[in-house]
């Protein structure tokens, strides 16, 4: 009886052998060889990890990745756990206000990236007449190096917070009132409602807010590819951006797929540390959180008591 | 217990039902592409007449072209159509893709295209893996092969054959601004500071001085300050291009045929010596004489805003001067004078290594790119229809009206281009003035020293490290000198996967040196 059982979810297996294993099975064996578009295929072993080491293109597009996902992903958490309790604060108008919000985050990444150049122009771009009439500029948004990160990172929050809010808004619709509602009886200040009960109780939410978007913003490719190009000089170049040019562009695929992997790898390994480690918090201000609502219910049940 | 027998059957029903219909789904497929006669085999059966009048009748040719030249097959694609009953399927490929796309294609074999619009640098390749059919056989049929430039006659051969149908002439050269440098105040001023006649330039010192010149005051009157030059600088576009336009005078020794990207007896790299250096130096310095979003443009960008804005010089190809006269977007017409590339009194000599003085300076007029050429696929199955609708659009009227049409990125390429300057006032592009713009084109193309662009075997690759490297220097992360040397580095790594003695064969043999020893 259990033949059949077997056969009828080997259909979704097939299918996730298929688009997952089959691909990243072949990336693999693509990033120990030599092939290039066109060229015979040869064995090079681990020769494209070691040259990624010392290639300083490589070396740099892997530290601007990590800077982006550290400071964007910060950043951007912040700013939408900010926004999210103000517009759960709002009784009314809220949905306005909320789809607004995720206009950026719809907006296609052509447009976007026409958008942000053409904003960042020191000849025609609003920003620049804005800071002009402050008595500031002219500022060269994408033509310094480190002026042209911050500007991707400026580009990419505003896309990318909306879709943290989202997350935020939609765990803090879901945590129950009464918590509050005590602490607010005893007196206890917006900031400790906060820190002793929102922040904790939201943490399932944030944590895969922060998961969600930290894997997403280390495959940054679109925004940089449209405003910058990863100039000037590779300083806003990412790890993604750099693999297609060289696997899509120069036909090197066998070093292109090298890149690919260290990514990967980067990335389950900061996903398993982060898993790990917010556990860890979670757990801890878990049994706080458990410790307080007993402490709660025993003051409540000694004051019902007649 | 009692449902789960229903269970099973109503699943495997369903999938009985998706089998099936992917079954039927994959026969409709096979169906439809075996409806595709074979050449010849669709012949209407009126008899003759009807065949000869529509001789491709019911055949299928797939075009590829890069984006930027699609419209300028798109334009015929209804008139052939309707002519030889065949159908034109043009498949447009983004500019930045279409090497690896045409490579790809060719090199599994995959049969997309019968008919490939791409660069001329590329034919080489594309001939020596016989990726692309020899034309020399048909060209005996085409009645107006000796109408097409020398130089872009050259490039298409590979040996003694023919592999491409011409399309387009690919020359850099430079614009400025004629209020800027015609006006006579501008010239008095430009004399007193710099002790020589403001002019179109004739060096690239010259061109320095104006674009410094001009640079960062209202010399149009509209209240706002304005620049001295405008050029593509961004990364992963046109910058090696733009970029070669000044090595060429600074490296390509008319002392030393060939010498302008590798030694043509060793094949070592040029690209690391004093005169590329002093180019990518220069390239560095004009920097600041124009917009700082310079760094980020890439050749459609530049031209939209050099003929939308206020700058007194650029280097491009023939494109700016058609984008000029669009009164929508350009606000130049009439306003553009035109030069060849400026050249330099001295050129370095790889063998002397060292720089030769000239009395005058040497100008090197340089074909970038080499211009949109069509081949036919060589695993084409409709290579006669293929031939027939590329020799269409070379046809006298329809290049004429295909160069004289904005948008199409044909460049005048036949002779008959450059004969008659008021049939481009009259054209749909209404050139205003054309005669300058046309005469400094064939200047360009006639040059006894005009170079060609790099196109043995992965020149495309050669040009992208270029560019990576380049852009440090322009960054300011490196000085040119450290950012050529890392160039030549891995071109002698790119050379050496290619083969070098392979590399250096053809080398010699586009630039028609003797076999090396």
């Amino acid at each position: 009886m259990k033949g059949p059982k077997h056969l009828l979810i080997a259909p979704p297996l097939l299918f996730f052998f298929t688009i997952s294993l089959v691909p990243l099975v072949f990336t693999i064996v693509l990033s120990l060889s030599g092939y290039s578009i066109g060229g015979a295929f040869s064995w090079v072993g681990v020769d494209n990890y070691v040259r990624l080491a010392s290639d300083p293109m490589f070396t740099r597009s892997y530290a601007n990745t990590l800077l982006y996902v550290f400071v964007g992903v910060f950043v951007q958490y912040w700013l939408a756990l900010g926004l999210a309790l103000l517009v759960n604060q709002v009784a009314r108008g809220s949905q306005p206000l909320r789809l607004l919000f995720l206009l950026p985050f719809v907006m296609p990444p052509l447009i976007v990236g026409f958008v942000w150049q053409t904003m960042f122009d020191s000849r025609y771009g609003p920003l620049s007449a804005l800071l002009g009439a402050l008595g500031i500029g002219p500022v060269l948004w994408l033509n310094e190096a480190r002026l042209a990160f911050t500007s991707i990172l400026i580009v990419d929050t505003w896309q990318w917070t909306p879709f943290m809010f989202l997350i935020l808004y939609a765990g803090l619709r879901t945590l129950p009132r009464e918590p509050f509602e005590a602490a607010r009886v005893d007196g206890a200040s917006d900031w400790r409602i906060f820190w002793d009960h929102t922040f904790p109780m939201l943490l399932p939410a944030s944590i895969a807010a922060i998961l969600l978007r930290a894997i997403e913003a280390f495959k940054l490719f679109d925004v940089v590819f449209y405003v910058t190009g990863g100039g000037p000089g590779g300083a806003t170049s990412t790890v993604t951006l750099q693999g297609y040019f060289t696997a899509l562009r120069s036909g090197n695929l066998g070093y292109g797929a090298a890149m690919s992997i260290v990514l990967l790898v980067t990335v389950m390994v900061l996903a398993v540390v982060a898993l790990l480690t917010l556990k860890r918090l979670s757990s801890r201000r878990a049994r706080r959180v458990e410790r307080k609502l007993q402490a709660f219910a025993v003051e409540f049940r000694q004051r019902a008591a007649p | 217990m009692t449902h789960a027998p229903q269970t099973h059957r109503a699943v495997w029903r369903l999938t009985a039902t998706a089998l099936a219909l992917g079954a039927l789904l994959a026969l409709g497929a096979c169906d439809r592409r075996s409806e595709q006669p074979t050449a010849g085999a669709s012949a209407p059966a009126g008899g003759q007449t009807a065949a000869q009048q529509r001789p491709f009748e019911g055949q299928t040719v797939t075009v590829a072209v890069g984006s930027f030249m699609s419209s300028g097959v798109n334009m015929f694609k209804d008139e052939w159509e309707k002519r030889t009953g065949a159908k034109l399927q043009v498949v447009e490929i983004p500019f930045g893709d279409l090497y690896q796309r045409l490579f790809a294609s060719f090199t599994t074999g995959a049969g997309e295209f019968d008919v490939a619009i791409y660069a001329a640098n590329w034919i080489p390749e594309f001939a020596a893996n016989k990726n692309i059919l020899s034309l020399e056989q048909r060209y005996a049929a085409k009645d107006n092969w000796g109408d097409v430039l020398d130089k872009t006659q050259r490039i298409m051969y590979v040996g003694t054959e023919r592999y491409s149908v011409p399309l387009d002439g690919d020359v850099l050269m430079g614009y400025y601004r004629k209020d800027a440098l015609e006006n006579d105040a501008h010239k008095q001023k430009f004399k007193a500071k710099y002790g020589y006649d403001l002019a179109a330039p004739t060096t690239w010192k010259q061109y320095r001085d104006i674009a410094e010149f001009f640079n960062g005051w209202d010399w149009t009157g509209d209240g706002k300050p304005d620049f001295g030059v405008l050029e593509a600088q961004g990364p992963k576009d046109v910058g090696p291009f733009i970029l070669l336009s000044r090595v060429a005078s600074y490296a390509a020794n008319p002392k030393v045929p060939g010498s302008l990207f590798f030694d043509p007896e060793t094949m070592e790299p040029s690209v690391n010596n004093p005169g590329w250096v002093q180019a990518l130096q220069d390239w560095v310095d004009i920097r600041k004489f124009g917009p700082a979003e310079m760094a980020t443009m890439g050749g459609g960008t530049m031209r939209g805003n050099f003929v939308a804005g206020n700058y007194a010089l650029a280097i491009d190809w023939a494109d700016v001067g058609i984008q000029a006269q669009d009164e929508s977007a350009s606000i130049v017409k009439g306003k553009l004078g035109y030069f060849v590339l400026p050249g330099s009194d001295r050129v370095w000599n790889i063998k002397a290594k060292a720089w030769d003085k000239f009395p005058e300076p040497q100008r090197a007029p340089y074909m970038g790119w080499g211009g949109w050429h069509g081949s036919v696929a060589a695993n084409s199955k409709a290579p006669d229809a293929a031939w027939d609708f590329l020799n269409f659009i070379d046809s006298n009227d329809n290049a004429l009206r295909a160069v004289t049409t904005p948008g199409t990125a044909r460049n005048p390429y036949r002779k008959q281009h450059f004969a008659d300057p008021a049939k481009w006032e009259q054209a749909a592009v209404k050139y205003k003035e054309p005669a300058e713009y046309l005469q400094v084109q064939q200047q360009s193309f006639t040059h006894a020293n005009t170079q060609y662009d790099l196109r043995i075997p992965k020149a495309g690759r050669y040009f992208e490290v270029l560019d990576n490297w380049m852009q440090q220097a322009l960054a300011g992360t490196m000085s040119p000198k450290q950012a050529l040397d890392k160039t030549a580095e891995e071109w002698k790594r790119i050379t050496d996967e290619a083969g070098k003695d392979k590399q250096l064969q053809l080398y010699r043999d586009l630039y028609e040196l003797k076999s090396a020893k």
